[in-house]
């Protein structure tokens, strides 16, 4: 070989770090359960994680301690008019035919339940990968060599279940807050908010777990976590100019190094290219 | 082994990849190598070969065209190669390379190319920018082309130059220089082609980031080196 690059673990924890840095992705997505409208905005990034370089034939960039941080921003819509039941003061009415007047009723007022509303609950995402597995390999593309890493098959466990005693407190102060100000029920507002609250809660842990799944299938998208498609860790133009055209006086040819071949592997906890100069 | 010895980065240059590069070179910036006096030089002037001024000869008002042709120079970086020819009383130590080369030196003898008079209050009076012929006459004198062929080998060590924060500029540049066949003049001769030489490998100086096949566009610290050892050119850096 005409040429070496070896990268230690501290200049590969740099360079996956550049990586990282550029991982991140937001989406949005929304699903309705019973009378419950959920929707929901990720926002994720990845932050942190150490690089240690496993030796050929493994051929492995293992990365420790992945963080991943970030938000889901819950917007939970719903109708009261849809989960509560009517009120009305007194319950029942009495009515009667009056010969020459009519039907003549008792009084009564039935609560209006208030539009719909959105109670908003912003959710944090932190966990932490780990260890995450890619492979090296190179590709020759028309004017670029590159050695990529490509991520191994891996779990990810998101779980926002512990995220649920927030909803509901969000929820029920939503909904108190709105009953109360309604005149002549409150010494319901309680059981009302119960009501509500009794229609999420068997329905909560199916929202939480959509919605962890649509974290993970957005973390998915991240180009790093990418299973088909390589990302370039170190990129080298096949033609390199080392003298430039012009230069020193007008008319002067470009001299090249030209990357012939190139291979890479790791050895000695190193990441070794080598090249070949045409 | 562990190639980067505690840096981020270890980049080398193989004595293969040196020469390819050199002959590369040797192709596409011919006047880096030739040199002539017209009519003396094949090709564009100034393309391929450097122009040069007369040689002035004593006593006249005129100079003589000459020209002078490095071969592709031959890089070795230390350990020595078996097929190394290096002569005494060079050798070829640690963190050195050597070089060698053919010049051929040629002269067209009898072609006067009048020249600027550098002593024109000189009573004997010669006439500015006319050539004339030592003995006086004005008879033609056919002009012949003669050359002589010399061997130069050289050793040296890596140099590296200030280019940025972020990159530096590394070469190699000769101590000591020896030049066959050429008897008394050779003191002469080693003392023109040393700076020759070192006038041509300071044109082909690479950066560090090229050493480093351009992997890190946003440059790279020098930390050690530049370096010769086992038939490289080495250096380490730190990743910006």
């Amino acid at each position: 070989m005409d040429a070496t690059l070896a990268v230690s673990e501290s200049g590969a924890n740099h360079l996956m770090q550049d990586l990282i840095g550029l991982a991140s992705i937001a989406r949005s997505g929304s699903g309705t359960w019973g009378p419950f409208s959920v929707g929901y905005d990720v926002n994720i990034h990845l932050a942190g994680g150490t690089v240690e370089l496993i030796d050929a034939p493994s051929n492995r960039v293992r990365v420790h301690n992945v963080n991943v941080l970030g938000t889901v921003a819950t917007h939970f819509t719903f109708d009261l008019g849809a989960i509560l039941p009517t009120i009305c003061i007194p319950p029942f009415q009495i009515c009667v035919d009056i010969p020459f007047i009519g039907t003549v009723c008792t009084p009564q007022i039935c609560i209006p339940w208030p539009p719909p509303l959105t109670v908003s609950v912003t959710l944090p995402i932190a966990l932490t990968i780990t260890s995450l597995d890619f492979g090296i390999l190179v590709q020759s593309n028309p004017t670029t060599w590159v050695v990529g890493i490509l991520l191994f098959p891996f779990s990810l466990a998101i779980d926002l279940s512990p995220e649920a005693g927030a909803i509901i407190s969000a929820i029920s102060a939503e909904v108190h807050s709105i009953l109360s100000g309604i005149p002549l029920i409150g010494d319901l507002i309680a059981g009302l908010v119960d009501i509500v609250l009794n229609a999420l809660t068997p329905l909560l842990g199916a929202i939480l777990s959509a919605i962890s799944g649509f974290i993970n299938t957005v973390l998915m998208l991240l180009d790093l976590f990418s299973l088909t498609v390589p990302v370039p860790l170190l990129t080298f133009n096949k033609i390199q100019p080392a003298l430039p055209a012009n230069f020193p006086q007008p008319g002067d040819l470009e001299v090249d190094i030209t990357l012939a071949a190139l291979n890479a592997n790791i050895l000695d906890h190193e990441l070794v290219a080598t090249a070949d100069i045409a | 082994m562990a190639l980067t010895n505690g840096h981020d980065v270890f980049a080398a240059l193989h004595e293969t990849g040196v020469n390819k590069f050199i002959h590369n070179v040797f192709l596409a910036r011919r006047y880096y190598f030739h040199f002539a006096v017209p009519p003396l030089g094949s090709g564009v002037p100034g393309t391929d070969f450097a122009v040069l001024p007369p040689l002035p000869v004593p006593g006249t008002n005129y100079g003589l065209a000459y020209s002078l042709d490095i071969s592709q120079p031959v890089i070795d970086f230390t350990p020595q190669d078996a097929t190394s020819t290096l002569p005494p009383p060079l050798t070829l130590g640690p963190n050195q390379f050597s070089l060698s080369a053919d010049v051929q030196i040629c002269l067209l003898c009898g072609f006067h190319i009048p020249i600027r008079d550098p002593n024109p209050n000189d009573p004997r009076g010669k006439e500015p920018g006319k050539g004339r012929h030592p003995q006086g006459d004005d008879r033609e004198q056919q002009p012949e082309r003669v050359c002589t062929h010399l061997q130069l080998w050289a050793v040296g060590h890596p140099t590296v130059a200030n280019l940025g924060a972020t990159d530096k500029l590394i070469g190699l540049e000769i101590d000591d220089i020896v030049v066959k066949e050429v008897c008394a003049l050779e003191k002469i001769m080693e003392c023109i082609t040393e700076d020759a030489v070192n006038a041509l490998l300071e044109k082909v100086r690479l950066t560090l980031s090229r050493i480093a096949l351009g992997a890190f566009p946003v440059g790279l610290i020098l930390e050690d080196g530049p370096k010769i050892a086992d038939d490289q050119l080495e250096a380490w850096a730190k990743i910006v």
